[in-house]
């Protein structure tokens, strides 16, 4: 294991892209337990990042923007799983109404019947498996639905601690309904026998509530928060032994603090059900 | 660049997080306004890397495409827009390079020979808005504070995407001078450009 003086040697050398792969994980494995090192490979990278300002300027090709502009325009109804859910969101709290909740609820229902449909196609001797999971997808997608056509929805980025992650996960919760998902993108592959594992954190204690391993690196976890007695401050996710740990052992991979609604800074939100009360002020429409 | 409508004025006054924030309700004249004020830079910024026009293109449209669809990957708590879009761009282009092998590294020839193939670029940055031509010259004052030997080496790491080895062959140096090389050049580039690096984590 790499101490604090050898990795410091290379953080620069990290930054700038030029170590070989085996280097770059020792060094990625160090930062990953040590919030010192990870702080000066931020400044590092952040010095690293402005040299690409420093480049030749040229003028790109006009046809680029033209082109560019065109395949944007052309994609402007394409939609993408669950992004897509949180992008009609404005619209039906607003002006489509009970339409776009309409237009989601087919959306789900749809991609339900699809997945339904290419599994019966499999062998029959599955076919109660099949439906059994099948049944499971369909609560969880309502859950969801539930939780984005809420009053109260509200969202957040679990952002990546690294800033050379290309992961993203958002966190989409609604205190009325006690619940919430994750949905995440770009995920890395873990080695075997490891999982994500999601936390809600106060500043003295973490609660394990999901662990997941990404399909194609995207993940839609639904979380049941009813049984959660205080007000998480924050939400994160850590990478965990195979069947999750009872508290993180490795630093965050991906981390966002909830802000206190102004509301719900004190006297609610202690006494069991609904216990999460936080409004993220700069999220949401 | 081009001619503006009016109501594309509105969106030249917005910053660079609040056209961001309207992409995720696909707002493609804010997608517009982030093209024309960043487009050549991450065409040049792509350029540098990859040394082929066409390439270079391609990889702009993949990139704002990107963008345009998943606007969400970029989180402004962790800096400034523009950096991360460089920093993707760079990224993206190395990726690009190593991928395509050592045709597109161009071992063997030197930083200037390799500065002729390219189209002459804008000198006087009539491609880029005041703001970052601005930001453009301090990186560049810098950098020219930097010993040539110290700022040769980190540009190969970074737009060369050669590793500290690869670095070490190919200027027939030991490794210990080119890894001490790329310690000092950094540190001294941190401090010169501490002011803007404040900007960075305000």
């Amino acid at each position: 294991m790499m101490d604090c003086a050898e990795a410091i040697e290379l953080l620069d050398a990290h930054a700038l892209g030029a170590l070989d792969k085996r280097e770059a994980a020792q060094v990625e494995r160090h930062v990953a337990g040590c919030l010192s090192c990870w702080e000066e490979l931020g400044r590092s990278q952040r010095t690293a990042a402005l040299l690409s300002m420093s480049v030749p300027i040229h003028k790109a090709p006009l046809q680029v923007r033209e082109r560019i502009m065109a395949r944007a325009e052309r994609d402007g109804v394409v939609v993408r799983g669950p992004s897509l859910l949180q992008r009609l969101r404005p619209n039906w709290r607003t002006t489509a109404g009970a339409l776009g909740f309409a237009v989601v609820s087919a959306l789900v229902f749809s991609s339900f019947l699809q997945v339904q449909m290419s599994n019966l196609r499999g062998d029959k001797n599955e076919l109660g498996q099949q439906l059994s999971t099948a049944a499971s997808e369909l609560e969880q997608q309502k859950q969801i639905v539930a939780v984005l056509s809420a009053s109260d929805n509200r969202k957040i980025s679990v952002q990546p601690t690294s800033l050379s992650s290309q992961a993203e996960s958002v966190y989409n919760w609604s205190r009325e309904n006690s619940a919430g998902f994750i949905v995440c993108h770009d995920f890395p592959p873990l080695s075997a026998g490891r999982v994500y594992q999601v936390w809600f954190t106060t500043s003295d204690s973490v609660e394990p509530v999901a662990t997941f391993v990404p399909q194609g690196g995207g993940c839609q976890i639904p979380m049941d928060m009813s049984r959660l007695s205080w007000r998480p401050e924050g939400i994160g996710i850590s990478v965990e032994p195979e069947g999750g740990s009872a508290s993180p052992s490795s630093r965050w991979f991906a981390y966002a603090a909830f802000e206190r609604s102004p509301e719900g800074g004190s006297g609610r939100g202690g006494g069991g059900g609904g216990g999460v009360d936080m409004v993220l002020a700069a999220i949401g429409p | 660049m081009r001619d503006v409508s009016p109501d594309e004025t509105a969106y030249t006054g917005l910053d660079d997080e609040e056209l961001m924030q309207r992409l995720v309700y696909r707002d493609l004249r804010a997608f517009r306004a982030l093209f024309d004020r960043y487009g050549n830079l991450v065409y040049s910024a792509a350029l540098r890397v990859v040394r082929d026009a066409q390439i270079a293109e391609d990889m702009v449209q993949e990139i704002f495409l990107r963008i345009w669809r998943k606007p969400e990957s970029y989180v402004a708590q962790r800096g400034r827009f523009v950096t991360w879009l460089t920093s993707v761009t760079r990224n993206r282009a190395v990726d690009e390079i190593r991928s395509r092998g050592r045709r597109f590294r161009h071992e063997t020839a030197s930083p200037e020979e390799q500065e002729r193939e390219l189209p002459a670029p804008d000198t006087n940055d009539p491609a880029l808005t005041v703001e970052l031509a601005d930001q453009r010259r301090l990186i560049l004052a810098a950098l020219a504070q930097i010993p040539q030997e110290q700022r040769q080496i980190i540009e190969l790491a970074y737009f060369g995407g050669f590793t500290q080895q690869e670095i070490a062959q190919r200027l027939s140096q030991p490794l210990g001078t080119v890894k001490t090389r790329i310690r000092l050049g950094m540190q001294k580039l941190r401090v010169a450009l501490t002011p803007e690096l404040k900007w960075e984590e305000r």
